[in-house]
């Protein structure tokens, strides 16, 4: 469901309608029917011995008025003034290569995100992942962490996640569990989990069309993270065209960039059509507290709404409050 | 309960003796009391006569707001039922007139009457300028609620030194009203009108001054040796009649 909040002419509007019904509902309970008794004797001098107490039963009999009206206004105030205190969101950014210690920051992210009211985990391994949203509360990325697997690939796209991660909510908190060493950048707090692996281990064989095979030899050559493989059966890629000037080129110092950007892209590593920075806020208004505010709106307009059904109740069967 | 009469005359029994004054009937004179001392009396016997009570049946309107039209009815047709089969004469005063019941055929034509008594013709119960006709005795069935109060209940019910009982029927909505919120209150004996918020301390505080009402009637028939009981119109008929019967007026 999308919020915006209302214009504050339709919320001075409604705030007419939804008080003069209950102003008006209030005068309809309280209007005097007539009654004959024995006699008023009685009534009088029970009157008569009350009338010191007079103002106080004036305003017993309005609590039910002043009770529906402040919580009108309680409502309608919520739904034009933003919360001031906003939630604590945080941005969990988890490297699941084998360089990170993955157990020390599973734990590291289970406590970031119990302490969050709004978390998301972020795992950045063969692909960038996006678990739970800042618009719902951090149990779906706490439930996440437990799932969390070391990945094969050689792939890390840290950089890349914590740039999308800024800029889904650049009020977030984003904290980064990572073996790796990472270049120290404002308003981003890095926790090292190392495990003591310094390489990646995991080398992905490649295989190229015959008429590719010298150039391949040559780049899987220079870039450790790819062997070349003749085997297309037994290849994790296989990369059967390459353009035409790089073939040409392949002698040139930019050769292993090119091939880089085009293994890399075979590989599934490069271009992702993602768009984390949606995810990340689950493409909702990311006003601060909006979502504290809409529920406490919610809340009372269910309260509202109770009591003036229990009123209409009471009214038709003839009783009061 | 005496029913005997306080005239002497045609009699039957022995009553007492008086001094011989001329004109007297001398077949009346004790001879043997001459005879002993010389003194002329005279013999003197009670009247045995069929004695009479007055019932008073209350149908104001008070009664028909307060719904305790069948009440009084069915209570002065029981009342009426004791006195007839005890032997009494039974004077029945409802809504102005008075009607005169004996015997087993006065019990039914009573019924009969009270059955078809109507209701709310009187504005208030006033015996005033009718308790002259009354009897010695009487017996009112009435809510005894009166709009001006305690001063009015004295004025209107102004019985003299007749014995009287009263029996003031309440119903539990009299005791605790069930009404809750804003009313506009009619008064049923003089149309005045009262606006009224009631809530729990308002009846509560109803409860005190009504309660203080009848406590002044109670203490007004202690004073003049009146007999008071209320009755409850939600507990039966046997039950009430049981409660009333070691005052002596049911002669159980």
């Amino acid at each position: 469901m999308i919020f915006n909040g209302f214009p504050i002419g339709f919320a001075m509007l409604l705030t007419t309608i939804g008080g003069g019904v209950i102003i008006a509902s209030h005068f309809l309970k309280i209007r005097q029917k007539n009654l004959e008794v024995p006699t008023v004797l009685f009534w009088r001098q029970a009157i008569k011995s009350s009338r010191r107490n007079i103002l106080f039963g004036k305003l017993s009999a309005m609590k039910t008025l002043l009770f529906l009206l402040g919580i009108t206004l309680l409502m309608i105030a919520c739904m034009l003034s933003p919360i001031t205190k906003p939630l604590k969101k945080t941005i969990v950014v988890l490297d699941t290569s084998n360089v990170t210690d993955l157990p020390q920051a599973q734990k590291h992210a289970r406590t970031l995100l119990q302490q969050s009211d709004r978390g998301v985990l972020m795992t950045v391994g063969d692909e960038i992942r996006v678990l739970g949203s800042l618009t719902r509360h951090s149990h779906a990325a706490l439930a996440a962490v437990d799932t969390v697997e070391v990945c094969r690939s050689p792939y890390s796209g840290l950089s890349q996640a914590v740039k999308e991660a800024k800029a889904a909510d650049p009020e977030a908190q984003i904290v980064v569990l990572t073996g790796q060493q990472m270049t120290p950048q404002k308003d981003i707090r890095v926790i090292t989990c190392a495990s003591g692996q310094s390489v990646l281990p995991v080398v992905l064989k490649i295989y190229f069309l015959p008429e590719y095979a010298e150039p391949a030899r040559a780049y899987c050559h220079a870039d450790n993270r790819f062997d070349y493989c003749s085997d297309r059966e037994q290849a994790d890629v296989v990369l059967e065209t390459l353009p035409e000037d790089l073939m040409k080129n392949w002698r040139t110092p930019r050769f292993v960039e090119q091939m880089s950007q085009a293994v890399e892209a075979a590989a599934g590593l490069r271009n992702r059509p993602v768009a984390l920075a949606a995810q990340i806020t689950d493409n909702i208004d990311n006003q601060p507290g909006y979502a504290l505010r809409w529920n406490l709106t919610t809340g009372l307009m269910a309260v509202l709404v109770c009591f003036l059904l229990l009123e209409i109740r009471l009214v038709t069967q003839g009783k009061l409050i | 309960m005496d029913f005997r009469s306080r005239d002497h005359g045609g009699s039957q029994e022995f009553s007492d003796y008086q001094l011989f004054t001329p004109g007297e009937n001398i077949r009346h004179l004790d001879w043997n009391r001459y005879q002993r001392d010389g003194s002329l009396f005279v013999r003197q016997y009670e009247r045995l006569e069929r004695p009479e009570v007055t019932l008073v049946a209350d149908l104001s309107r008070s009664i028909v707001v307060g719904k305790k039209v069948d009440d009084v009815k069915h209570f002065s047709a029981a009342f009426g039922f004791c006195l007839l089969n005890r032997g009494l004469t039974v004077r029945l005063y409802a809504n102005g007139r008075f009607q005169r019941y004996m015997g087993w055929a006065g019990f039914q034509q009573m019924n009969l009457d009270i059955e078809r008594l109507e209701s709310g013709q009187q504005p208030i119960l006033s015996l005033q300028k009718v308790a002259a006709k009354f009897s010695s005795h009487v017996i009112v069935v009435s809510d005894l609620i009166f709009s001006e109060g305690y001063e009015q209940f004295k004025q209107n019910l102004n019985l003299g030194n007749r014995s009287a009982f009263l029996f003031q029927l309440s119903s539990p909505s009299d005791r605790q009203p069930p009404q809750r919120g804003d009313y506009r209150l009619q008064d049923a004996q003089n149309n005045a009108d009262l606006p009224c918020c009631i809530d729990e301390a308002m009846i509560e505080r109803y409860r005190q001054c009504r309660q203080a009402y009848y406590h002044q009637i109670e203490a007004e028939c202690l004073k003049k040796n009146w007999q008071y009981r209320e009755i409850d119109t939600a507990d039966n008929l046997k039950n009430q009649f049981l409660s009333v019967a070691p005052s002596g007026i049911l002669f159980l």
